[in-house]
């Protein structure tokens, strides 16, 4: 760990707010990426990202400094998400994500607090959102190592020590879940690939 | 290489995770292979597009909504904080309870406040106790009947009503003192007295603590004989009694009553008191000089009246007379023996004196032992009562805490219930901000 990094990790498991806030500043924006990636809408993003923040205030004084800093800060952000996901889904929580035919190839409509138009619908077929859909409907385990590994570039040791698994189902996950989810987007992407070719 | 083994390697091929020999075989495979080549280019495809995903921004007031949830909580949560952060001082003022109570309760069995040891050699210590007096509360000095005995003695002898300076009867008053003013009240008195000597009765008794018991009861019987007395009575007593080492032994005690001649009775008393440790002692007088000399000039008037009735006697003439005469001379004779059976007895109690001893077996060991704690033995009593007392005060706090435990539990549940509602709450209220 960076000595800057340190200093402020031990002021803030003194109870120093401050240093606690230029800790935590610099890995907002990635925690809050991770979290829209597992959660799928920005609104729920925001709320676990900030519940894993506060999380990780109140825990300080336990981070035993195995990891580093910002492994242990993403793996509470990605277990705060994951556990989240998995009470929704004991709680029988209406999927956010529905796949559906259209004409101009399958895609995700999703569930959102604001009616969409269907110009909304159209434009969603876009690159970007037609992954993110695709990474939505994965299951969470999947999800979640494709997130980390494709999206925010971590390496296998972290993924690792983040999801706390070995290296070896790591990899394989990575492997399954990439499948998975080229399979899902096989049409879509054939589309692409045919259209710019 | 074959499409199933490929298939699983592309992951690790596309993140560079494999080995050269699986690499070279990978790459000719695909070459060869035109699905597995399509496969492996969606795959690569998804994986791109993946990594072109773009971060998306923090919504602008994602910052200060976590500070403010965050200083919320460190303003509402004092209680761990301040715990956490003063554990040291919380830690001291902890230490300064536990050792307050272990010392209150180890002051209350604080060691040389009441033992029988100094007890004990306070006692044996004394010079001369409170007196058990047998009789009369007057002390007299010892010496002062001795002095007062030295005139003349044989008065019942003689008829001669002796000169009554009344200036001695004031000298009575000088008979209440302490044995240690005896000297001075020897001389005061001794310049006053005159032929008329008091008829005072001594008595004394003493108590001693003796280790020789048997010995000191022969040596004192001799004692008094020697100084002209006798043993009018004793009485000796074997009893069982519990000592400071709770060992019963057999000690003995004795009483004697001794008739010593009054000349004598001081000087015996004194002699007496070296033979072992006096617990108590106390002599008293009681004079009784005016009903003897009132008796004594009662029984002269009486014989007196005797001789006249006698000559009267002699002149009478007729039986009559003689009887009347009879009768009075019996009555005067009876009177006068009376009186002088009296003046005998006082007689015999004035010229000798009484002396109750009363002995008391103890140990030899035990009395020097009592008298000589040193210094050093009772700095390592104290020391080890002290520590007895610490230990007995460490059994209270544990007894204390543990006995507490029940109430602890219980104020612990309710926190954690109304913990876990409060959070329940917090919880509730930021779903429904959102």
């Amino acid at each position: 760990m960076e000595a800057m990094e340190k200093l402020l990790v031990d002021k803030s498991k003194k109870g120093n707010i401050e240093a606690f806030e230029d800790l935590i500043s610099g890995y907002e924006k990635k925690a809050y990426n991770i979290a829209y990636r597992i959660m799928g809408n920005e609104e729920d993003a925001k709320d676990m990202a900030q519940e894993a923040f506060i999380k990780i205030y109140k825990s300080i004084q336990n981070f035993r400094e195995e990891s580093s800093f910002s492994t242990w800060l993403y793996r509470i952000v990605t277990n705060v998400c994951l556990d989240e996901l998995r009470k929704r889904k004991k709680a029988n929580v209406v999927p956010l994500e529905m796949n559906i035919e259209t004409d101009k190839g399958s895609a995700v409509i999703e569930l959102s607090a604001e009616k969409e138009t269907p110009e909304d619908v159209c434009e969603r077929v876009e690159k970007k959102e037609l992954i993110q859909n695709a990474i939505s409907s994965l299951a969470e385990d999947y999800r979640t190592v494709i997130i980390l590994r494709d999206i925010q570039g971590f390496g296998y040791e972290e993924i690792a020590t983040m999801l706390n698994c070995s290296l070896g189902t790591i990899k394989s996950r990575i492997n399954r879940a990439r499948n998975l989810l080229k399979d899902k987007l096989r049409y879509d992407l054939e589309l692409y690939e045919k259209k710019s070719v | 290489m074959d499409c199933e083994v490929v298939r699983n390697l592309m992951s690790s091929y596309i993140d560079k995770d494999i080995n050269e020999i699986d690499r070279i075989e990978f790459e000719k495979h695909l070459e060869i292979c035109p699905d597995c080549m399509e496969e492996y280019n969606l795959l690569l495809a998804t994986v791109t597009y993946c990594n072109q995903l773009e971060e998306i921004e923090l919504p602008e007031t994602f910052h200060e909504d976590l500070m403010c949830k965050i200083k919320e909580l460190d303003s509402s949560k004092p209680k761990k904080s301040f715990l956490k952060r003063n554990w040291s001082w919380a830690a001291g003022v902890a230490a300064v309870f536990v050792v307050a109570v272990i010392g209150i309760s180890s002051l209350t069995g604080l060691p040389g406040l009441n033992t029988k040891d100094n007890a004990v050699a306070e006692e044996s210590g004394r010079g001369y106790g409170a007196a058990v007096a047998p009789s009369a509360p007057a002390e007299v000095p010892a010496p002062e009947p001795e002095a007062r005995q030295k005139v003349k003695l044989d008065f019942a002898e003689s008829l001669d009503i002796a000169q009554v300076p009344t200036a001695d009867k004031g000298s009575y008053a000088l008979t209440m003192g302490a044995p240690d003013d005896s000297a001075s009240q020897y001389n005061a008195i001794q310049s006053e007295a005159e032929a008329y000597e008091r008829k005072i009765i001594t008595s004394g008794s003493i108590s001693l603590e003796v280790t020789d018991f048997d010995n000191k009861m022969d040596s004192i019987a001799d004692l008094a004989e020697r100084n002209g007395g006798y043993v009018e009575s004793s009485y000796v007593d074997n009893i069982v009694s519990y000592d400071a080492d709770s060992k019963d032994e057999k000690l003995k005690t004795g009483n004697m009553t001794l008739r010593l001649p009054a000349a004598k009775f001081s000087s015996t008393m004194e002699e007496i008191k070296t033979m072992g440790e006096v617990i108590n002692q106390n002599s008293n007088s009681v004079d009784i000089s005016d009903q003897y000399y009132d008796t004594a000039t009662r029984i002269d008037n009486l014989k007196v009246q005797e001789n006249r009735l006698r000559e009267l006697l002699t002149m009478a003439n007729n039986v009559d007379e003689i009887l009347k005469i009879e009768n009075e001379l019996n009555r005067v004779r009876t009177e006068i023996d009376l009186m002088t059976t009296n003046i005998r007895r006082w007689d015999k109690q004035v010229s000798l004196s009484t002396l109750y001893v009363n002995l008391r077996e103890v140990k030899t060991g035990k009395l020097e032992s009592v008298n000589v704690p040193s210094v050093w033995n009772k700095a390592y009593n104290g020391f080890v009562g002290a520590i007895n007392s610490i230990i007995r005060g460490v059994e209270k706090l544990f007894i204390f805490i543990v006995s507490a435990v029940p109430y602890l539990i219980i104020l612990a549940v309710l926190t954690a219930i109304g913990y876990i509602v409060y959070k329940k709450k917090i919880k509730n209220n930021k779903k429904s901000d959102s």
